[in-house]
């Protein structure tokens, strides 16, 4: 999620591998610390789910029918998936806004 | 296991009976016999392995979901969350212990909730339960969540089962399915463990695993 949602965030580091892990913690994300960059542990699965999270954003479905005729599993990872991406985004902002403050 | 995106998913279903590690236990206390008594044996469990039962689950859709959920409240079985029965558990803590036990019990508690499940150190695993079973016999509304689960728990994967069932392979019966759901004759034909499996895997089904949400 992160990685797709704030990729700059992950360009440093590559070498950060989990065959390769840093010394100490690089990353921070949800409250858990990574040694490893994440665009390493990011699978095929979570890549095609945030695609299909994006078309649902613009309003295609996975399936003919309304909503109530999609997969429940799918529909509650989309809402995990919203609140995940507030999260981030609101994270920034702040980040955002503290830089503003320490150039002011 | 992976998400499943598409309510035209089916899934292949094999339970545990016929999986590969009780094969290789069935095979290994096989292999202590001897002579023709162990060709036998070899032969009746290859026999039994070629062709296991398999069973296709759909995936539940939004609306199957709720209908399924409905059915199970209808029984009258209700599921507590890990949350609410902790918080019921320190309850009765307070309620039924010896306050100068208090403080060492509620730590307990808390190191065992803050585990992934599974994940709890034997010992404390060990704790947990003892402090469950002492707070059950004593503190009557925890004893009354845990019996609300246990009951959602004899409940709720059954009628999965019955709702989430579309097929069957390697059994000799017919499948038959009236409103969109098997059949009770149906499903008593099928073993009891393989019922509560399947029901089980249609749950699992039904929303993202807990490592999923966390990725």
């Amino acid at each position: 999620m992160a990685v797709c949602v704030r990729p700059r965030d992950f360009e440093f580091g590559i070498e950060y591998t989990p065959e390769a892990p840093a010394p100490h913690e690089v990353w921070e994300l949800f409250g858990k610390g990574y040694c490893v960059n994440p665009c390493h542990l990011v699978t095929d699965d979570a890549l095609e789910m945030v695609s299909i999270w994006r078309l649902f954003q613009q309003g295609h479905l996975a399936d003919a029918g309304g909503v109530m005729d999609q997969s429940a599993a799918m529909i509650d990872a989309f809402g995990i998936m919203i609140g995940a991406e507030s999260e981030l985004t609101r994270d920034l902002e702040e980040a955002r806004r503290g830089k503003e403050k320490t150039k002011s | 296991m992976t998400l499943p995106n598409s309510a035209k998913e089916q899934h292949r279903f094999t339970p545990s009976d016929y999986g590969s590690e009780t094969r290789d236990t069935e095979e290994t206390t096989a292999n202590k016999l001897r002579g023709k008594k162990r060709e036998l044996r070899l032969a009746e469990i290859a026999a039994r392995f070629e062709n296991p039962p398999i069973y296709l689950l759909a995936t539940p859709t939004i609306l199957e979901r709720a209908k399924w959920r409905r059915s199970v409240l209808a029984t009258g079985a209700r599921w507590h969350d890990d949350g609410a029965m902790v918080a019921c558990l320190k309850r009765g803590i307070a309620e039924v212990v010896a306050p100068a036990q208090e403080a060492e019990l509620l730590d307990i508690v808390d190191r065992f909730a803050g585990c992934d499940e599974g994940q709890a150190p034997k010992d404390l695993a060990i704790d947990f339960e003892e402090i469950e079973r002492t707070v059950q016999g004593a503190y009557p509304a925890y004893a009354g969540l845990a019996a609300d689960r246990a009951y959602w728990l004899s409940v709720a994967p059954i009628l999965a089962a019955q709702h989430f069932l579309r097929g069957w392979e390697n059994i000799n019966t017919r499948f038959e399915q009236r409103a969109g759901q098997l059949t009770e004759d149906c499903l008593a034909l099928i073993p009891e463990a393989h019922v509560m499996e399947i029901g089980l895997k249609a749950i699992e089904l039904m929303s993202p695993t807990e490592d999923m949400a966390k990725n």
